[in-house]
């Protein structure tokens, strides 16, 4: 397994003037569950959508399992389950015809989509909703739901954008030991959070993105240096906080 | 392919139809709308007789129609967002066979549904 599942080289994108992406390296190996963090606007999901055929970019190469995404996209894609951040879904489908379909879009035979979209509603708690449409489901849901379309192919990687957004704690705990079964089955996970405690606490390789540029990128020790996540990212990034001499006027003490 | 997006078509519009009573209503005047308006063409074209003008009417009349019908969902999708293609972004599909579906699934309307929802 010398190849890595995911292998990402001077990934570029621009938009007008303002570079998002300004070159980035990845090489994630298989089998891996890699976290993505950064500050807001840092260039996550700008990377994300490339990697996944989602965005074109200006530059850079991506390889997944060895297939270069935007050289042949579809036989990428085929290979690949994505939970974007903002996904359009077929609101007029119920929940259980949205992962049949995921499926059936997929090339799997219709009863064998079915078959899996029931024990993947089952494992998400969605069992219950199934038959509801998809437009009356909350966040949370529909992210499980999404996750649910990803996994529907059994997928050698898994990209996910912010996953644990607006899911509930018992929901997330499911989500969490499932990426990580998965990820131990020799499949690779890529997602991107701003949760600290749950890269830290999942992830056995982390990448800070800051401005578009890696800062860092390793196993989670080596990132973290001996420090907490978050202090290390703090350290990196650089704190923000110029909290003395700005907002004096904010807060019930001032006099 | 072709075969698979029309049937997702069909489950999008009979849920949308199944969801609302709105829906449901505005779909069965549209549908008795647009079968007046067709007879109506029919009637007044048949009473020009067959006439070097009617001719040339019933070809104008038609290809605005078949135009209309082509360029319309794309200058206005929302309007119809029911398989709106930025949904399938992330599916391994190659381009011919998904253009190839999406007409045919734009190509299926009332007339299916109604079937549908008979059988």
């Amino acid at each position: 397994m010398d190849e890595p599942a995911i292998a990402v080289t001077g990934l570029r994108k621009s938009f007008g003037p303002k570079e998002a992406v300004a070159g980035i390296d990845l090489e994630i190996a298989a089998g891996s569950l890699a976290g993505l963090v950064g500050p807001n606007g840092a260039g996550k999901t700008t990377s994300l959508s490339m990697m996944t055929g989602l965005l074109r970019p200006d530059g850079g190469r991506i390889l997944i399992n060895g297939l270069d995404m935007w050289t042949d996209p579809p036989a990428a894609k085929a290979i690949i389950g994505v939970v974007p951040a903002e996904a359009r879904l077929f609101e007029r489908l119920s929940g259980e015809e949205l992962l049949e379909y995921a499926g059936r879009l997929r090339g799997m035979p219709a009863s064998e989509a079915r078959s899996r979209a029931k024990q993947l509603l089952d494992v998400l708690d969605l069992a219950e909703d199934a038959k509801r449409l998809v437009a009356d489901y909350s966040t949370g849901m529909r992210k499980k739901a999404m996750l649910g379309c990803a996994l529907i192919h059994n997928p050698s990687a898994l990209f996910l954008d912010e996953p644990l957004e607006g899911v509930d704690p018992v929901s997330a705990d499911v989500i969490r030991r499932l990426l990580t079964r998965y990820a131990a089955s020799g499949s690779t996970v890529l997602f991107s959070s701003h949760v600290m405690e749950l890269v830290e606490q999942v992830c056995d390789h982390v990448s800070i993105i800051d401005k578009g540029r890696m800062v860092a990128t390793g196993t989670t020790d080596q990132v973290r240096g001996g420090k907490t996540l978050q202090q290390a990212f703090i350290d990196l990034v650089g704190s923000r906080a110029h909290d003395k001499e700005v907002l004096s006027w904010l807060g019930s003490s001032s006099s | 392919m072709a075969r698979l997006l029309v049937q997702l078509k069909l489950r999008l519009l009979l849920n949308a139809l199944r969801a609302s009573t709105g829906a449901k209503i505005a779909f069965m005047l549209s549908t008795i709308v647009a079968a007046l308006v067709a007879g109506g063409v029919f009637y007044l074209l048949s009473i020009l007789g067959g006439g070097i003008a009617a001719a040339d009417l019933t070809t104008a009349i038609f290809c605005a129609f078949g135009l209309a019908w082509l360029i319309l969902p794309l200058l206005v999708f929302g309007l119809d967002s029911t398989l709106d293609p930025a949904t399938l972004a992330l599916y391994p599909l190659r381009t011919r066979p998904l253009a190839v579906g999406l007409l045919a699934a734009s190509a299926t309307g009332a007339l299916e549904v109604s079937i549908e929802i008979r059988a």
